[in-house]
Parts: structure tokens; sequence; C-alpha cells
């Protein structure tokens, strides 16, 4: 079987490429910002979006679903807001309970339609791509979004990118010299939603945080400059994503999300165990 | 405008009319009123907890609050945050991101680049300016965990004086530096001030007051004296903010000599 050059594989391999430039941008706020597992939380919660959107349309439409996903996202992290304010609970006890809340949400809705006659027109097959990701489910419509996302993305850090750095590396003096900070908050965390949400078909729900995560943390061990780290990470993204691809296609059936993060993992090893950075075989921090 | 000194009229740098703070139900300043003059080098002393960061980011409009007025180098805060330069404690900063020292030096040129632009060569020679001044020159491009305290506090003070400010306010500048990193601070205060600047500083070591400052806040929650060291700093202004109830007990301080031969009150 051919796989390269097939239009299928075409669709995914620039699905991936972009993909990876918006989530190695979106990942490194994410990580700087230390916040890492809140978009575990938001990737995770998005999964119930998936499922309603899809009972209350009916359709597979990866517009509307993406809808969904990103609604449920965005309440998930309003309610960890909301809780670790109003409550005693630490960040990770919230992380926890909306986390698996929203995600056991989506499961039960997903069992739950599946033997339900009223359901059975439309065709769920696919439904389940979005938890483990599976891109030869990718229609051109899923391309677009992504591509859309990622224009956004870029065109955020190209125009702020000096913004983002004082930022990321230093909020109260950004506030200061008078940056908008909450405003950038806001910004970011609507970015983070709708890149999750558009790379929930590619990776899926469970480890799309990964995906953000993974090559920022190899690219960090390897340069001491922000601009580098960026590069370094989208290389390593769309290198993992590429492959991943291409092994779930050669494996008829094998989830493309697990490969893909599998991959990362071992960049993120062999970044920890070789970086300039890194502790392990090079004595490098002294304080 | 205040009176400063023998009949010398000087611009008021920070002027504040009865603002109160608190953190939840406890209240962190109280009634406080505050006049600090142009050109001071200017020192905000108080016992743990008496407010001394709070009142700097109230100052920043970092934090709310509700005072009647606040207003720097005679003006809203925002149409003068160009000519303020503020170094906080150095735990704020992320000090895992991947920056190096000139890098971060150079950040103090970001709010004059205007959106969409990037620093020059001109901003490049301004930061390597500053990094020579504090005599960082050595660890130019290392990454910024790989620094001692004190080191990484020149680097904050650099990016400070690369942002051309007239108005300096630091949180605690000499907390935990080594004695060569203290000298080189406190000699660009009084470089800066011979240029005209003001420095305002969270000051914690009461022996080096009258060699390092020469106008005093003395703070514990409220505003307990303030004016020029000479007048405010006697044993009796510092006791009377320095002395504590804690639970309706007095909870005498004393002075104590530490082991460097220094004069401190705990």
């Amino acid at each position: 079987m051919k796989i390269i050059g097939s239009y299928t594989f075409n669709i995914v391999a620039a699905a991936s490429v972009l993909l990876s430039i918006a989530t190695s941008l979106i990942g490194s706020i994410n990580v700087f910002k230390k916040q890492s597992l809140v978009g575990d939380a938001i990737g995770h919660a998005s999964y119930p979006g998936i499922i309603i959107a899809f009972m209350v349309s009916k359709s597979r439409s990866p517009f509307i679903l993406l809808t969904g996903a990103a609604l449920l996202g965005g309440a998930a992290y309003h309610l960890i807001q909301k809780s670790e304010k109003r409550t005693t609970i630490p960040l990770d006890g919230n992380l926890a309970i909306f986390l698996s809340g929203f995600f056991g949400l989506g499961m039960v809705l997903k069992t739950y339609i599946q033997g339900n006659a009223r359901f059975a027109r439309a065709s769920q097959a696919g439904l389940d791509a979005y938890i483990f990701g599976q891109t030869s489910f990718l229609l051109e419509l899923d391309l677009v979004m992504i591509a859309i996302v990622t224009l956004v993305c870029v065109l955020f850090f190209t125009l702020f990118y000096k913004e983002i750095k004082l930022y990321l590396f230093d909020r109260e003096f950004s506030a200061v010299i008078g940056l908008p900070t909450k405003l950038m908050d806001a910004l970011i965390l609507v970015m983070t939603i709708l890149v999750i949400s558009v790379g929930l078909k590619s990776v899926g729900a469970l480890l799309i945080s990964s995906f953000l995560i993974l090559p920022v943390i190899a690219a960090e061990q390897w340069s001491d400059k922000f601009f580098n780290v960026l590069v370094i990470s989208c290389i390593m993204s769309m290198t993992s994503s590429l492959i991943g691809n291409y092994l779930s296609f050669a494996g008829e059936g094998v989830a493309t999300g697990p490969v893909i993060v599998l991959i990362s993992c071992i960049f993120a090893f062999l970044s920890m165990m070789f970086g300039k950075r890194s502790h392990i075989f090079g004595k490098r921090r002294e304080s | 405008m205040i009176v400063f000194g023998e009949g010398m009229m000087k611009k008021e740098v920070v002027g504040i009319r009865n603002l109160n703070v608190s953190y939840g139900k406890k209240r962190v300043l109280s009634n406080v009123d505050l006049s600090i003059p142009d050109n001071v080098r200017c020192a905000i002393i108080g016992p743990n907890g008496a407010g001394k960061s709070t009142l700097i980011k109230a100052i920043l409009d970092l934090i709310e609050h509700d005072a009647a007025s606040v207003k720097v180098l005679g003006k809203p805060l925002d149409e003068v945050r160009s000519r303020i330069a503020y170094v906080a404690q150095r735990s704020n900063a992320n000090r895992d991101f991947p920056t190096t020292v000139f890098d971060t030096v150079l950040m103090g040129r970001y709010q004059h680049l205007g959106l969409f632009k990037r620093p020059g060569r001109r901003d490049r020679e301004i930061a390597l300016e500053a990094i020579r001044e504090m005599r960082m020159e050595a660890c130019l491009d290392r990454h910024i965990s790989q620094l001692s305290g004190g080191q990484l506090q020149r680097v904050f003070i650099a990016r400070a004086l690369c942002q051309d400010a007239d108005l300096y306010i630091l949180d605690e500048p000499l907390a935990g530096v080594d004695e060569n990193t203290e000298t080189i601070i406190m000699d660009t205060f009084i470089d800066l001030q011979k240029k005209g600047k003001t420095i305002i500083a969270v000051h914690h070591d009461l022996s080096t007051i009258r060699h390092y400052f020469d106008y005093l806040v003395i703070l514990n929650e409220e505003i307990k004296s303030h004016g020029p060291v000479e007048e405010v700093f006697t044993r009796e202004q510092v006791d009377k903010a320095f002395k504590m109830e804690i639970d309706g007990r007095e909870d005498r301080k004393e002075w104590v000599a530490r082991e460097d031969n220094r004069l401190v009150y705990v």
C-alpha cells in the first residue's frame, strides 16, 4: 500500500505540520506559565462537548463538534478557577475533580447513545476518534479549521513576540510597564481552548495536553533562548507527528494520538539526557 | 509641593492620600498619607508584616486599594509608567524561562520600543552599558538560572537602568546579596541621585540606613513618621514603629548585634 503521496495522507500530513506549529506556540505558554495541567483538564473536559454537540445536532460536522468541545473546555476552565477562589481545595485537587468529572460525563453519554435507537440513524463511527485520535478520519474541513487556528496563533506570536516573552518571564514587571496582562490571560485561554479543540481528532482528548507540552520541554533542554526553544519545539513536534501518522496509517487501526505522544516522549527523554541544559549527564545549574 | 530642608521647595515624586489596603479581613495599610520629595534616596522600613511591599505595590497599582488619590511624578500612574522602573523581589520572575543575562537586561528597553518593533543597535548598546555598570559583562550569555542571588539581583537592576526612568522603586534590593553586590548597588543609587533621579527602596537593615539613604519612611500598618534621615531616624521613632502587640502582650524587640557586626532589630 502506498501511503506517502495518497490524497488522505496529504491532508493528514498538512494538518500535522500546521497543528504542530500551533501546539508548540501555545504549549510554550502553558509550560512557562506553569499551567501544563490546566491544558490537560481542558483536553479531557472537551470530550463531553463533542458528544453533546453530536446528540443535539445529530451531525458529525467537524465545525459543530469543535464548537461543543470548545464550550465545554471553557466551562471546565471557568469552574476550576471559581472553585479555586471560592473553596479551600488546592489547584491540583480541582483539576482532578473537573478533569475526571467531565471526561466521565463524556464516556457515560457516549455509551448511552451507542445502544440508543434515537441516535441509530446518525452515524456514530468516528466519535471514538476523539478519545485517542484517529487521523484517518480527518476531513478537508478539519484541515481548514486547523489552518485558521494556526494562522491566529502565528500572527499573535509574530505581532506581540516581545510582549509575550516579557509576560511569561516576569508578569509583575510587564504589568508595571503597562501591558494588559488580564487581556493576555484571556487571549491565551481562548487560543489554548481552540488549539485543543482542533487537535482532538488528530491526537485525542486523553493525550492532547502531552502533545502541547512534551515538545516544549524537550526543546527547552537545548537552548537558553526563547526563540530557539520555539523553533526546536516546532521541529520536534512536526517530526513526531509525521512519523506517528505514518505508523498509524501503516498499521491500520492503530490510534494516532498514542503513537505521536510515544515518539514525543522519546524525544523528550533523549533531550533530557543529552540536551545542553539538562541535569542528567551535564552538571549545569549551580543554584 | 512640600517644604524640605531649609525652606527649599522640592517637587513631590510620590503623593498618597488616604490609602487603605486589606487582604481579606486583615487590614494591612490604614490611612496612609505620604509625600516623598524628588531626588532623594528613600528607604521604607518597618517590622515584618508592616506592609512595606504592599505600599510599593499599591503605588504601582499591582494590588487593589481604595486610596483617595495616588500620584506618581505629579500625575496618575498610567501617564508616567514609562518613567518608572520597578525591581521586585527576585522570586517573582520565572527563573526557568529560557533567557540569558543579556536578553533579560534588554527587556528593560521594550517599553520604549512600541508595538511590533524589535530592539535595535542603540538598545543593545544601552543594555551592554547597564550590564557593565553592574559588573556583569563576564556573564552576558549565561542563563539566569546559573547566577547567584547577588548576580541575579544585579541583572534585574541593570534591566531597571535600561529603562532610563526618573523614579526607581525596589523591593528589598539588598536581601540575600553578597557584600560586593551591595556596594555596587549602593554606588549606583548615588550615581542615579546625582543624575537627578529618585530611588525608593524597601530596606531591612537598620544599621546601614544612615550610610545608604537620605530620606526615610517608617511604616507599621500606618505611617509612623517620614522625613530626612537625620530628623526621623531616632531611637524613639524606631521604637515606636517596631513595638508590636501580639495577643495583647507587648512583644519586646531588641537591638542585636549580628555576627557580621551589623545592628539589626529583632
